[in-house]
Formats: C-alpha cells, sequence, structure tokens
C-alpha cells in the first residue's frame, strides 16, 4: 500500500475513532428516543439499571391460607418465563411479628422484572385468580358453566399477526380437547355459528361468536389488538389461574440489585481492561502494538454497535461478563498473532513476510478457540435462561466479532502502519541477545 | 531432579487443594452470601415520598447497624420507590434488631412531620430465572468440545484440553470453597470461564507442541525439550492475561459495592485457576500421554 492511502485511511480511522469517543458521551437522538451516550443506547437489566417491583398481597377473600407458597412462587416464575421474561425475581416474604397467629400466615409475594410498558398487565396476568370456564348461550344471557366432565382445552398459544380490515390484529390459538371438540360441535349444532365465552375467575379472556367454518381441525383463533394482550390471553386459557387470590400493588421502581452506581463500575472495568490490555501489548511488543491497539480499538467499537444494533439484546450482569471474556479473547488473539510474527522474524525473514508467515500460523489457533468458545455459547443459549443466557448471547457475539478482529483487522491495520514506519525493521521488537 | 521436583510440587499442590476444598464444600457448601430462602428482610419506609428522605433513612440505618455491629457486607439493599428501602440479610436480625431504636435513630435527621416504619419479613422461598443446569451444559459443551478437538488435533491433545479444563474447574470450585468468597449472582458463568479460559489458554499451547513434533526430527528436540520450550515461551502470554484480568478485577474490588466486589473476586480465582492448570497441568499430561521419546 502506498504511503498516501495509508494515511487517506489512518485519517478515516481517526474520524471514526473521534465520532466512538464523542457518541459515548455526547447525548443523542435515534428516532423518538433520546441517549445519553453511547452505552445508554443499549438495553439495561434490572440487575444493573434498576427495574420494577410489584407486591403482591394475599386478598382477604380467600378461603383458605396457602400451604404450598414455594409451587406458588415456582408456577409465577413459569408463567413469566412464557410470557418471554428472562430475567425476574420472586420473593415470597412472612412477616416476624410476634403477634401473628401461626395459623394465619401473611404472605407476599414481591416481584422484581426489567421495567417494561406491560409490566402491570404481565403480572396481573400471571397471577391471575380462579379456573378457566366455558359458558354458551348468548353474550346478553351466558348458560352456565359448559363442558364440565373433561379436560376441554387442551391448549392455547400466541400465533402471530394478521390483517383484519386493514388493521393489525394479533391471533392466539385455542386447541380443544377431543371431548371439547364434541361439545362444541354440539353447541353449534345446525345454527352453524354459537356463542362461546372463555372465562378465567371474573375476568373474560374470551367473549364471541364461533362458526364451524372458523375452526380448523380443533382450534379456534381469537382476534386481541395487542400482542401483550394476545400473550397473556393464551398463558391464562393454557395454564388457568392460581389456586389464590392475590391483589398486585402498584409498580414501584427500585434500584440496581447489584447496587447503586453499578452501570457506572461495569463499564469503567470494561474500559479499565481494555486499557491493561493495550498498554500490555505496548510494553511487550513496542512498535508493532499500534496495530493490536487499533485491532482493540474498533473491536469494541464494532462490538459495541453490534449490541445496540441486534434487537432484543438485554444487558445484565451476565452480558458484561461476556464483553469482557470477549475482549480478553480478542487480546488473547492478538498475542498468539504477534508472538509468531516476532518467530519469524527472528529467524531472519524480512518484516513483511514475517507478519504474512506469521498471521498464516496463527490461522488455526484462532480459529479453534472462536469454534471452542462459540461451542460453549450456543449451548449456553439453547439450554440455559436469565443472567447465564445473557452471557451467552453477548459473548457469542463477542466470538465473532473477536475472530474477525484477529484474523482481518490486524491484516489490515499493519498494511496501513508499515508503510508509514521509516525504519521497518524497529516494528518488531525483537528477544534480546542473552 | 529439579523437573521431578516441580512436577511433584504441581500435583501435589492441586491435590492439597481439591482435597481440602471439596471438604469445605461438604462441611460448609458454598458462600451463598445474601441467601434468599431463609434469609430475613427489613423494610424501612417513610409515609411521604421524598428522594432526600430516601438518603437520610440509608445513611441512619446505616450507622444503627454499625452500632447493634451488624458488618455492611452482612447485608444488601435495595430502594423501592422513594418510600421505602430494603435491607436483606442472610442471618436472623430480629434478635440484634430493634425497630424503635431504629425509628428513633433514623429520625434523628429527618423531619418531626415525617412518619417511618420497619418491619422484618422472613424470606420463604426465593425463584429467580437463572438456570439450575449449568452442570449440564458443561458436561455437553465437554462432549461436543472434544469431537471437535477430535477432528482437528490428535486424540491425545484433544484428552489432554478435556483433562486440564476439568481440573481448572475443579480448583475453581475448590479455591471458592476454600477462601469462602460468596458465589452470588454469576458462579454459574464464573465455573463456565474457567472452563472456557482453561481451554482456550491450553489449546493454543497445544498448537505450539504440535508445531514443534512435526519439526521434531529436523529439529532433534525430545518431547520434553519441545514441552519445556514451548511452555517457556507461553509464559509471557500467561503472565500478560493474569495482569489483565487482576486489574480490572481489582476495579470491580475496589469500586463496587456487594456483589460487585464478590464478582471480582471471583475473576481473581477464576484466573489463577485456568493459569495454573494451563502452565502447571497441560504440558504433564500431554506429555504423559505423548511418552518420553529420546531425552
Amino acid at each position: 500500500m502506498s504511503k498516501a492511502k495509508s494515511i487517506t485511511f489512518l485519517s478515516i480511522l481517526g474520524v471514526l475513532i473521534a465520532a466512538f469517543i464523542f457518541f459515548t458521551f455526547a447525548s443523542f437522538s435515534v428516532g423518538t428516543k433520546d441517549y445519553v451516550g453511547l452505552l445508554r443506547a443499549l438495553d439495561y437489566d434490572y440487575d444493573i439499571d434498576g427495574g420494577t417491583s410489584y407486591t403482591l398481597t394475599l386478598s382477604d377473600d380467600n378461603d383458605e391460607s396457602i400451604e404450598d407458597i414455594e409451587s406458588v412462587s415456582e408456577t409465577i416464575g413459569t408463567r413469566l418465563s412464557k410470557l418471554g421474561y428472562e430475567n425476574y425475581s420472586i420473593t415470597a416474604l412472612r412477616r416476624t411479628d410476634k403477634e401473628t397467629v401461626l395459623d394465619d400466615v401473611s404472605y407476599s409475594l414481591r416481584i422484581t422484572v426489567k421495567t417494561e410498558e406491560n409490566n402491570l398487565s404481565d403480572i396481573t396476568a400471571v397471577s391471575a385468580y380462579g379456573e378457566v370456564k366455558l359458558y354458551g348461550g348468548s353474550s346478553e344471557n351466558p348458560t352456565d358453566e359448559i363442558m364440565t366432565k373433561e379436560k376441554a382445552i387442551n391448549n392455547s398459544e400466541y400465533v402471530g399477526t394478521s390483517v383484519s380490515n386493514n388493521q393489525t390484529v394479533y391471533l392466539t390459538s385455542i386447541e380443544f380437547t377431543d371431548y371439547g371438540y364434541d361439545e362444541l360441535m354440539d353447541l353449534i349444532n345446525n345454527n352453524e355459528t354459537a356463542y362461546l365465552k372463555i372465562a378465567l375467575g371474573d375476568t373474560t379472556l374470551f367473549n364471541g361468536t364461533i362458526s364451524s367454518g372458523g375452526i380448523s381441525g380443533k382450534t379456534v383463533y381469537m382476534q386481541l389488538t395487542s400482542e401483550s394482550a394476545a400473550k397473556q390471553t393464551a398463558l391464562q386459557v393454557s395454564t388457568g389461574g392460581l389456586p389464590y387470590k392475590f391483589e398486585v400493588g402498584e409498580g414501584l421502581q427500585t434500584s440496581p440489585m447489584l447496587g447503586e452506581n453499578t452501570f457506572n463500575y461495569v463499564w469503567i472495568a470494561v474500559f479499565v481492561l481494555f486499557i491493561a490490555c493495550v498498554v500490555a501489548l505496548f510494553i511487550k511488543y513496542k512498535s508493532i502494538a499500534t496495530v493490536g491497539a487499533m485491532t482493540l480499538f474498533f473491536f469494541l467499537f464494532i462490538y459495541l454497535w453490534m449490541l445496540i444494533a441486534i434487537p432484543g439484546i438485554t444487558v445484565s450482569i451476565g452480558s458484561i461478563l461476556g464483553i469482557l471474556f470477549a475482549l480478553l479473547l480478542a487480546f488473547d488473539g492478538i498475542i498468539i498473532s504477534f508472538k509468531r510474527v516476532t518467530e519469524e522474524s527472528e529467524k531472519g525473514k524480512t518484516v513483511k513476510s514475517s507478519f504474512k508467515v506469521g498471521y498464516k500460523r496463527a490461522l488455526v489457533p484462532v480459529i479453534n478457540s472462536s469454534v471452542l468458545s462459540a461451542i460453549v455459547a450456543l449451548l449456553l443459549l439453547l439450554f440455559t435462561r436469565g443472567t447465564i443466557k445473557m452471557f451467552a448471547i453477548t459473548f457469542g457475539i463477542g466470538i465473532v466479532v473477536s475472530c474477525i478482529a484477529c484474523l482481518l483487522f490486524t491484516r489490515f491495520f499493519t498494511l496501513i502502519i508499515l508503510p508509514l514506519i521509516k525504519n521497518e525493521d524497529s516494528i518488531i521488537a525483537k528477544k534480546e541477545a542473552e | 531432579m529439579k523437573k521431578l521436583c516441580l512436577k511433584k510440587i504441581f500435583i501435589l499442590s492441586t491435590l492439597v487443594v481439591v482435597l481440602i476444598g471439596m471438604l469445605c464444600l461438604g462441611i460448609f457448601g458454598l458462600n451463598n452470601s445474601v441467601d434468599y430462602k431463609n434469609a430475613y428482610e427489613l423494610d424501612v419506609s417513610v409515609d411521604i415520598e421524598n428522594e432526600d428522605t430516601s438518603s437520610i433513612m440509608q445513611e441512619q440505618c446505616k450507622k444503627y447497624f454499625e452500632e447493634v455491629g451488624i458488618n455492611p457486607v452482612a447485608y444488601s439493599l435495595i430502594k423501592i420507590g422513594d418510600k421505602s428501602v430494603v435491607y436483606s440479610f442472610h442471618n436472623d436480625i430480629s434478635d440484634k434488631i430493634v425497630i424503635e431504636d431504629l425509628i428513633s435513630v433514623i429520625k434523628e435527621k429527618a423531619e418531626n412531620y415525617m412518619e417511618f416504619d420497619a418491619e422484618i419479613y422472613q424470606t420463604e422461598n426465593y425463584v429467580d430465572s437463572q438456570t439450575k443446569n449449568v452442570v449440564l451444559v458443561m458436561a455437553i459443551a465437554l462432549v461436543l468440545a472434544f469431537i471437535y478437538l477430535l477432528f482437528m488435533e490428535q486424540i491425545k491433545s484433544a484428552l489432554t484440553t478435556l483433562i486440564s479444563s476439568l481440573i481448572s474447574v475443579l480448583l475453581t470450585i475448590s479455591l471458592v470453597s476454600i477462601t469462602r468468597v460468596p458465589v452470588e449472582p454469576v458462579f454459574g458463568i464464573s465455573v463456565l470461564s474457567s472452563f472456557i479460559l482453561s481451554f482456550i489458554l491450553s489449546g493454543v499451547l497445544l498448537d505450539r507442541f504440535k508445531e514443534d513434533l512435526r519439526l521434531q526430527e529436523a529439529s532433534k528436540l525430545s518431547t520434553c525439550e519441545i514441552v519445556k520450550n514451548q511452555t517457556k515461551n507461553s509464559v509471557v502470554r500467561y503472565i500478560m492475561i493474569s495482569v489483565v484480568v487482576l486489574i480490572t478485577a481489582l476495579v470491580l474490588v475496589v469500586l463496587g459495592t456487594g456483589y460487585l466486589k464478590f464478582l471480582g473476586l471471583q475473576l481473581v480465582l477464576v484466573c489463577v485457576s485456568s493459569l495454573f492448570t494451563s502452565y502447571a497441568w497441560t504440558p504433564m499430561v500431554w506429555k504423559f500421554f505423548n511418552g518420553k521419546k529420546s531425552e
């Protein structure tokens, strides 16, 4: 590469570096959202950035006291997972007042989740009371409960979106059992349509007319106006309600579970690791470390932008660990490459040849490390949830970016830097004679 | 003689640490710090919503806890809204904390018209979304990684990497048990990280052995000499990685409160066990599998 091209590329890179540093601290808007700094553009979970807490207190009109609070907590947890909550905590609390009568233990549940618009409706849905009951007749005059002899509904799922009368609607399927289907067909009979109401306790989940043509297999589809409502309805129809009645308190902002200023501390740790890696490279490899420093910088740059750009990524403490280990992987890859380059240079090869052969020799170990790490990350993604799954997601993305950085960026930056060095032999720090 | 001594030291020290660690694990279990099941909560609240009052409550509560001998490390706190601060304790604090005394300490700095209340709860159950099957995932990862290494390397190298990684995980768990570093909130990730880091470090070292083995005839080096040279060459890499990780861990330990400190300490232990295993065990195991050729 000619000197002029090198200078041009370096100038462009310099502008990108400046932009990155600027956006890290400056405020900017994307669409309707305002961000204070690049790091704030990431979506954080409640352990780092605080969340919302809901307290469920046992209603006074419960017929019986709770005997199995663990089972209630587990059920709520399973339902939250079904609604798409990756990270949550549920604490069952009992007052320890000396005056409390042993037979009248009062429990409350505190659910802490990441703050979202639908939190309250989701928490209300997962803690709803009662059993799923079906009714026929008409909307003005529903009959008594029908389909009581056996289980009538097999499953209910959120299906997706559809367009009806130029409006987007959200579909939930209700799959009936053989018994339920037969009862439904009897209900429809010769009228071709029938009224069906599905309720959970006092809440109506479905209320409308079903035609024989509207049944596909044994499945009926409901149209709802929002995705959250469709998912909640599917959950409630398929799992029913809790055996105890809870009152849901208002949502209150909670501080980060990991302590105040967690956001600042974790990012300071990431940047300290970055600086430490760069300094270590300069101490060991002298001039060649410029290539390493630029590689690490652009690794971090692209990595953070990917975490912002890829939808659905929520950063928790597991994600921060994923970022740290991905940075470490990139650092290790750079050391492997530079070590090979130095060895080739010590054999007497020219600088360009040393870089070429050294990078080639580093290919296999770097790819091996990346593939092995990727195997673990993929397994974690498939078989775990919560913080570990978030670690897997960010670490997995980091593996891809670090592999590209170690194999491509190092070569590219070497091509840019080399023409600008007057004494090419000085770029590689060789072993001093013993 | 010197080589034999070093080998014995590595094996002995690993055995001692693992033995003591497993003993500690069996007797005391892992240190769950603020274990939410069978733990206690103190909810301190005020009747008027005010951000300043929340800070006063925290400050005065901390003062009261110090007076009654409750160490700051023994609890964690979260603010709920602007009217409540919730403290979580590992042990029963209902004998140490007198509600009336606590409230009078808080009122020393608060306005007279504010009413405070405090209640102690016992945590009956705690459920979170964290997965429990990390061991299963690690076992599957081990098998898949072994299969991958079989394709890329010899079976001896694959076995060496696996054994080193397992030893690293054992060492990590043992060190955590011995040092009583609290394991919340990300112990599963720390164990996996130890596994991954050891895998990567060992893999690269074995690649070096493989390269030199290929050139063994021309270089006339024995297996022992290959192992010695390449292990020596890798020392700088190990030092660089350990230093940067330790610096990062130090930042978390110094700056962080509660869980972040524990995380930093866990990172230190992960780093120590992975690097020790890669430096000490990987060459030993590889040499064992490859036998002694023309010393």
